[in-house]
C-alpha cells in the first residue's frame, strides 16, 4: 500500500502536490501516535513491539530506530523499499551501513554528540544528504531524528525521505531561473537595441533638421556674401533629401518588414532598365570622378520583375558603388545567366568591406566603421537591408565579395521570364 | 584686443560651414575639428577660448573629449558647450560628470547658442 505510495511516478504536478500533502498529514499523524504512545510510558517496550510496529508502518517515510550504540534495532518496510536491504541484513548492524562511505566516520561521531543531549531536529535542510543503497547507489534524503527514552535509554527514530523527486524539481526550477534569467538578458538587449536604433533615428534625424534650422536662420538674420548665401541653400537642399530619403526609406523598409509591400511582376527587358538606372547616375559620377560602365547585352534574356522595385535596388547598388569608391576607381554592372535566374552584378574598385562586417552591412543600421573618418557622405544605413529584401521579396538572391581596398561586389539573382533549355 | 577663438568640433562638415557664419558675425574666429583627435590637436595648438563639441561622433566622443580636457589642469578652464541630439537625463547628467559648462541639444535656436557663448566668456 504504502510501497505504491513510493514507487509511484507521479504524473502531474498537482497531484504530486496532492499526494505529497497527503503524506505529510500522514506522517505527522504517525509522529503524534508515536508521541502518544511514548507519553503512555510504555512499561516495556518489547511488549510493545508489534503495536509499534504497526505504527511504524504506517508512517510514509523510512525509520530507522538506532540504539545509544548507533546499532539498528528496528526498521520499517519502507527502509527495505528505500535502500534495497532485507530486514535481516540491516537489524543490529551500525546505521552507518546507510551513510556515504566517506562519511561513515563524521558520522559516528555526530551520532555520539547527538546522544550526549539528543534532540528533535531535522538534519538535512540546506546541505546535501545522502543516503546510501546497498547495491552501493546514492539517493538524496532529508532526515528528522527524535529521541526516544526507554528504561532511561534513549534510542533515535530517524525519519527519512527520499528527495530525489524534489531534487529534480529544485534542479528544474533552478533551470527554469537560468533560462528567465537569459530572456530577461535577452529582452534587456533587445531594448538597448531599440534604444540604439531610436537613437540613431534620432540623430539621423535631427542633424539635418538641426542644419535646416540653423541654415534657414542664418539666411534670415545674416548678411551673407553670396557664395556663402549659395552654399547654406545648397546645404540645406540636401539635409531635405537627406530627411526625405530617411522618411522614405523607413517607410519602405517598415512595409517590407510587414509584408505589406505589393509588387507588379512582369516579363522586362532587362538591359533597358539597367541603362535607365545607370544613366541616372551620369551626373553623380562625373562630381565623383568615378567611371562607370555597364555591360548588359540587348539579347539579354527578359526577367520577371517589378520595374520600380529593381530601379530601387539598383539605385541603391549604384549609389554605394560611387559613394564607396575614391576619385579615379570605377564602376561596372555586368550580368550572368545561372540556372533560370539571371545574376546583376554591380562592381566597383573602392574601399571594399572587411570579411566580419560583410554579414552586418544587411543589417540595419549598420554601417562600417571609420568610413565617416574619410569624410563620407552620410547615409542611413537602410540601404543594403531595403535592397537585401527587395531582392528576395522578387524570389532572388544576394551575395557580396569585397576585400579591402581592392572593391566590393554586390550581385543579385532575378527569375528569368522563360525557363532556360538545360545544358547537359 | 584679441580676437576671440571658438573651437567647433563636429563630424558633420556641413554643420560647420552653416555655424561658421553665425559665429563669425560676432567677431569671433572659427577653428574647427571634424574628429576628437584633431579637437584635442587643435586645442593644443590654438588655445581657444571656448569649445563648441558634439556628443556624437566616431571613434572618440564628445563626452570622451570633454572629460579628458577639464581633468587637464592646462585646459580646464576653458569653458565647454556640449551638443548632441540625445535626449533623456542620463546624457544630461553624463555632461555635468564630465564637467561641461553647457548642454545644447539639436536642433537649437542659434541665438540660443550664442547667448550661452557669451556668457560662458563672461563668466
Ligand atoms: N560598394 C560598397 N563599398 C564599400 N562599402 C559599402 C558599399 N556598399 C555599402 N557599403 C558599406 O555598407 C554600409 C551600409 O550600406 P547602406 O545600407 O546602403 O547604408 P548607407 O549607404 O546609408 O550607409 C555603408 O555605410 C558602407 O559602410
Ligand atoms: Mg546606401
Amino acid at each position: 500500500m504504502f510501497k505504491y505510495f513510493l514507487k509511484k511516478i507521479f504524473k502531474s504536478r498537482d497531484e504530486q502536490l496532492r499526494l505529497l500533502r497527503k503524506k505529510l498529514e500522514k506522517e505527522h499523524n504517525a509522529v503524534k501516535i508515536l508521541e502518544n504512545f511514548i507519553e503512555n510510558k510504555s512499561r516495556d517496550f518489547f511488549q510493545q513491539k508489534e503495536k509499534f510496529r504497526g505504527l511504524l508502518e504506517a508512517a510514509p517515510d523510512a525509520f530507522v530506530i538506532v540504539d545509544k550504540e548507533g546499532k539498528i534495532i528496528m526498521i520499517n518496510n519502507q527502509v527495505e523499499v528505500l535502500f534495497g536491504y532485507a530486514r535481516e541484513e540491516l537489524i543490529g548492524k551500525p546505521v552507518e551501513i546507510l551513510v556515504p562511505e566517506h562519511l561513515r566516520t563524521k558520522h559516528v561521531e555526530h551520532r555520539k554528540t547527538y546522544f550526549e543531549q539528543p534532540k528533535k531536529r531535522t538534519i538535512g535542510i540546506g546541505l546535501d544528504l545522502y543516503g546510501v543503497r546497498k547495491d552501493g547507489s546514492r539517493f538524496p534524503v532529508d532526515i528528522a531524528l527524535s529521541p526516544l527514552k526507554i528504561n532511561g535509554d534513549f534510542i533515535v527514530t530517524a525519519a527519512i525521505r527520499d528527495i530525489s523527486e524534489h531534487k529534480q524539481t529544485e534542479e528544474k526550477l533552478r533551470h527554469a531561473a537560468a533560462v528567465s534569467s537569459e530572456a530577461a538578458k535577452r529582452e534587456r538587449e533587445m531594448s538597448e537595441l531599440k534604444s540604439e536604433f531610436i537613437q540613431m533615428t534620432s540623430h539621423e534625424l535631427k542633424t539635418p533638421l538641426t542644419h535646416i534650422k540653423a541654415g534657414v536662420s542664418n539666411l534670415e538674420h545674416l548678411k551673407l556674401a553670396p557664395k556663402v548665401r549659395k552654399r547654406i541653400f545648397k546645404i540645406i537642399d540636401g539635409s531635405i533629401h537627406r530627411l526625405s530619403t530617411l522618411i522614405s526609406d523607413h517607410l519602405d523598409l517598415e512595409k517590407i518588414e510587414k509584408g505589406k509591400m505589393e509588387y507588379i511582376i512582369k516579363p522586362h527587358h532587362i538591359a533597358l532598365m539597367i541603362r535607365n538606372a545607370v544613366e541616372s547616375f551620369h551626373l553623380f559620377s562625373k562630381q565623383r570622378g568615378v567611371r562607370l560602365e555597364y555591360k548588359i547585352s540587348h539579347t539579354t534574356p527578359d526577367v520577371l520583375v517589378d520595374p520600380d522595385r529593381f530601379n530601387q535596388i539598383m539605385t541603391n547598388l549604384l549609389h554605394n558603388a560611387l559613394k564607396f569608391t575614391p576619385e579615379g576607381g570605377g564602376v561596372t554592372v555586368f550580368s550572368n545567366i545561372k540556372g533560370d535566374y539571371l545574376e546583376i552584378s554591380v562592381k566597383d574598385t573602392g574601399y571594399g568591406i572587411p570579411k566580419e562586417e560583410q554579414t552586418k552591412v544587411f543589417e540595419k543600421y549598420k554601417q562600417v566603421k571609420d568610413r565617416l573618418k574619410k569624410g563620407q557622405i552620410g547615409g542611413t544605413g537602410l540601404g543594403l537591408p531595403i535592397v537585401k529584401a527587395l531582392v528576395e521579396g522578387l524570389g532572388g538572391k544576394m551575395r557580396l565579395e569585397s576585400e579591402v581596398n581592392k572593391g566590393s561586389c554586390f550581385s543579385f539573382t532575378v527569375p528569368l521570364a522563360k525557363k532556360q533549355k538545360k545544358v547537359a | 584686443m584679441k580676437k576671440i577663438k571658438v573651437l567647433l568640433v563636429d563630424d558633420e562638415k556641413d554643420f560647420r560651414e552653416i555655424m561658421r557664419p553665425v559665429l563669425e558675425v560676432e567677431g569671433w574666429e572659427v577653428i574647427e575639428a571634424s574628429c576628437g583627435k584633431e579637437a584635442l590637436e587643435k586645442v593644443k595648438q590654438e588655445r581657444p577660448n571656448i569649445i563648441i563639441l558634439d556628443v556624437m561622433m566616431p571613434t572618440l566622443d564628445g563626452f570622451t573629449i570633454c572629460k579628458e580636457l577639464k581633468t587637464d589642469e592646462k585646459y580646464k578652464n576653458i569653458p565647454i558647450i556640449l551638443l548632441t541630439v540625445k535626449f533623456g537625463k542620463a546624457d544630461h547628467e553624463r555632461g555635468i560628470e564630465v564637467g561641461a559648462d553647457a548642454y545644447i541639444t539639436k536642433p537649437f535656436e542659434t541665438d540660443e547658442l550664442i547667448k550661452q557663448i557669451k556668457s560662458l566668456l563672461q563668466a
